[in-house]
C-alpha cells in the first residue's frame, strides 16, 4: 500500500482525520515522529487556510488529501475547489524580516509550510487548486 | 489537550499536555482569559508533555505574552521537548519568550 487518500469536509473538526491518517501512516510507512509532526503542521496550516478563506459560499465542499510513499519521502497532493491560491508563490514574510511582528497576523502559516516541506508546487486545473508537497523522511 | 493548574508561590503553573492546535487552542485561551482577568499575571507553562503545537497555538501564547507584559506580569515557558523547541525556533518565538530548562529554574528566576 503506497498510496492513501482521504476526503474531508470544509470543517475544522475534520483536522482530526488528518491526525488519524498520519498515525496510521507513521506505523505502516515507518515515519519518524518528527516527520509526521512536520507533515501534520503543514497540512493544518494549508487545510485551515482553505476552510477559512477558500470558499465564498456556505456550502459543503470536499478537500482531497493524497499521501504517496516515495523512496525517500512522502508526496502529499491536496486538491480543493476553492478560490485560487498559489501557496508556493505567496511571500514568506518571516524570511524577509524575522524580527517583524508580522508573524502574528498570518505570515506564520506560510512560513511553516515553506520551512517544513522540502519541495512544493501548485497548479490550477479544472477550477481546482492542486498543491503538491514533498517531505523527505530519511 | 489536557491542562492542569497549580499555584506555586505567586506563580500559576500550567501543565499543558498533548496537542495544542486549531481545534482546541480556545481551551487554553479561556483559561488565560480567566487568570488575567483575575489579575493572576505570573504564569509558567510547563510544556514537558506537549506533543504538538501549530501556529494557532503559538498565536495564543504570543497574544497572552503581550497582555501579561502590559500588566507587568511574567509569562514563562519551561521544559519543552527538542521537537517543540524546533517549532519555536522556526517561528522565531524562541527569542520572544522567557524559556527555562524546567520548573525549578523558572520558579527561582
Amino acid at each position: 500500500m503506497n498510496k492513501v487518500v482521504i476526503n474531508i469536509r470544509n470543517d475544522i473538526s475534520e483536522l482530526h482525520e488528518i491526525i488519524e491518517v498520519l498515525k496510521e501512516l507513521s506505523e505502516k510507512w515507518d515515519l519518524s515522529k518528527k516527520s509526521a509532526m512536520h507533515i501534520n503542521l503543514a497540512l493544518e496550516e494549508i487545510i485551515t487556510n482553505i476552510i477559512f478563506y477558500g470558499f465564498n459560499d456556505k456550502e459543503e465542499h470536499r478537500i482531497s488529501i493524497e499521501f504517496i510513499k516515495e523512496k525517500n519521502g512522502v508526496e502529499i497532493i491536496i486538491t480543493d475547489d476553492g478560490n485560487p491560491f498559489d501557496l508556493p508563490a505567496a511571500e514568506d514574510f518571516m524570511d524577509k524580516d524575522k524580527t517583524s511582528e508580522i508573524r502574528e497576523i498570518g505570515g506564520l502559516g506560510v512560513h511553516f509550510v515553506k520551512t517544513l516541506m522540502d519541495r512544493m508546487s501548485y497548479k490550477r486545473k479544472d477550477e481546482k487548486n492542486i498543491l503538491t508537497l514533498y517531505k523527505e523522511t530519511v | 489537550m489536557n491542562i492542569t493548574k497549580e499555584k506555586k508561590d505567586d506563580i500559576n503553573v500550567l501543565q499543558v499536555e498533548g496537542r495544542l492546535d486549531t481545534t482546541n487552542y480556545s481551551e487554553l485561551e479561556d483559561l488565560l482569559v480567566r487568570l488575567t482577568e483575575n489579575n493572576e499575571i505570573n504564569i509558567l507553562l510547563d510544556l514537558s508533555a506537549l506533543e504538538y503545537i501549530s501556529s494557532s497555538g503559538l498565536r495564543i501564547l504570543l497574544k497572552y505574552l503581550k497582555v501579561i507584559k502590559a500588566a507587568n506580569g511574567r509569562f514563562m515557558l519551561c521544559a519543552m521537548t527538542k521537537d517543540i523547541r524546533e517549532i519555536f525556533e522556526i517561528s522565531g518565538f524562541i527569542n520572544i519568550f522567557e524559556i527555562f530548562e524546567d520548573q525549578a529554574a523558572a520558579l527561582k528566576s
